[in-house]
């Protein structure tokens, strides 16, 4: 039972947003499309915040796609706790983004979907084989810069997006380094890239990455 | 009846005027006396024990002598060298040298003076942590750079300037400076009295974490923890906004 004038999904997401935590309960509270626009002007704002310390030319703001991230991570952590669905009701939840991958989408789309390995992890701890976890690490192979850091198979990822934009570039090289994702470091195509970042101090920043690979 | 002359000797102690002050380890012996005379010092009443004395015969360039009739012997010889000069006036050695306070006095202190502290080119070998640099050089290297190089860098705008702290350095060019305690000197500067750093620290900061910039003319700026920002894009674009076309002062 929702109370209508309380808007559960954007309080959820504020608070992911300021504190890095969801609160579930045995419940599950669908997302009400009305409710989607409050979450839209949230997310621009945060967005407009986080660009600032984005190198270069931040790209625009998608709205549709960062609020079907956020929508994906809230349904994704309720369905941590609440499980009346059978497994194809679970992908009918969570389903893919319907529109086109861009620079912009991937940076909106970060905003919540940056959580989902967390969520993933959860899911992991409380039963290894749950449905859940592949079909939410199918939206991370999809949507990767989220999931630096996380273990996906290096070979099925796209990078053509990623490298479009410089911005993007430079934002997902840097996740590499903070997160130390080696397995993405010593791609062909990443390690060059890395090797700028770091430039003479390799082992300053990246003791571990070795230099011959 | 005549003297015997070989039974009236007396012994005398010969020093030259200038060594004076040498007879002190021996001011104290109350039965000698002392004159003066054509820049030569007589001590005399010594006893024929008191020449064996270590204390006597440690007296640098002091001769021993003895007294017959007028003339003055060399200790072991037999011809004299000199007649005694009459009319001498004889003192006791406490009176012959007085005391006086040395010239210079070590337990002087000079807690009432006050030292200007000044910086002078040093030949010691330091690595530079920090660097300043024009503001618009700063902001268009930082705002594209990887988020990796910045974030373990501080940075404080003063006046048209940056100054960016912290290690690795951005490869920008810049005056340097190394880090001396909580002082940040100009690179091939120190201090006059590097002994004193951690005083002046401690006389300038006002809490743990401020830092003290110096100029190469000696002024110094205290430079707040709070004042002193992690660098970042978006602490470089916000800065940049608010600040004052041609601002030049400090």
């Amino acid at each position: 039972m929702t109370i209508p004038g309380i808007n559960y999904f954007l309080d959820t997401i504020r608070h992911l947003r300021s504190h890095e935590e969801i609160v579930i309960y045995d419940r599950y509270s669908p997302v009400l499309s009305e409710k989607e626009e409050a979450v839209a002007d949230f997310l621009k704002q945060e967005y407009a915040n986080e660009s600032l310390e984005y190198p270069g030319e931040a790209p625009a703001f998608e709205a549709n796609s960062a609020v079907w991230a956020a929508r994906t991570v809230y349904i994704a952590s309720q369905l941590l706790l609440y499980r009346e669905k059978t497994v194809s009701g679970m992908r009918e939840c969570l389903p893919g983004f319907a529109g086109e991958q861009t620079p912009g989408t991937i940076l909106s789309v970060d905003l919540c979907l940056r959580f989902l390995p967390a969520v993933i992890e959860k899911a992991k701890e409380i039963s290894p084989e749950d449905e859940l976890i592949g079909v939410l690490e199918e939206h991370l192979k999809a949507w990767h810069f989220s999931g630096v850091g996380y273990r996906l198979d290096a070979g099925a990822l796209g990078w053509d997006i990623v490298f479009s934009d410089a911005c993007v570039k430079q934002l997902y090289i840097d996740r590499i380094v903070m997160r130390k994702a080696r397995t993405l470091a010593v791609l062909p195509l990443l390690r060059p890239e890395v090797m700028a970042v770091l430039g003479d101090w390799t082992d300053h920043f990246w003791k571990e990455l070795p230099l011959n690979i | 009846m005549a003297t015997n002359l070989s039974n009236d000797i007396s012994w005398l102690l010969e020093i030259d005027e200038s060594g004076v002050d040498f007879l002190g380890p021996i001011r104290h012996w109350q039965h000698l006396s002392m004159a003066a005379a054509g820049g030569m010092i007589w001590v005399r009443g010594l006893r024929s024990d008191d020449l064996g004395n270590s204390v006597l015969r440690g007296i640098p360039h002091a001769r021993v002598l003895y007294l017959r009739g007028d003339h003055l012997y060399p200790e072991n010889g037999l011809v004299p060298t000199k007649k005694m000069p009459p009319g001498l006036n004889w003192r006791p050695l406490s009176k012959g040298l007085p005391l006086g306070f040395p010239s210079f006095n070590h337990n002087y202190f000079g807690i009432g003076e006050r030292l200007a502290v000044r910086l002078v080119a040093s030949t010691v070998e330091a690595s530079a942590v920090a660097v300043l640099l024009p503001v618009e050089t700063l902001r268009s290297y930082a705002i594209a750079a990887s988020a990796v190089r910045l974030r373990h860098l501080r940075w404080v705008v003063l006046g048209r300037e940056a100054l960016v702290i912290g290690t690795p350095m951005l490869p920008l060019p810049g005056r340097s400076f190394w880090q001396l305690g909580e002082h940040l000197l100009p690179a091939g500067y120190t201090f006059e009295f590097p002994i004193l750093a951690e005083t002046i620290g401690r006389r300038l900061c006002r809490q743990a974490g401020d830092r003290v910039f110096w100029s190469e003319d000696g002024s110094c700026l205290v430079l707040a923890h709070a004042d002193v920002v992690p660098l970042s894009p978006g602490s470089i674009r916000m800065t940049v906004a608010i600040l004052p076309a041609g601002n030049t002062t400090l």
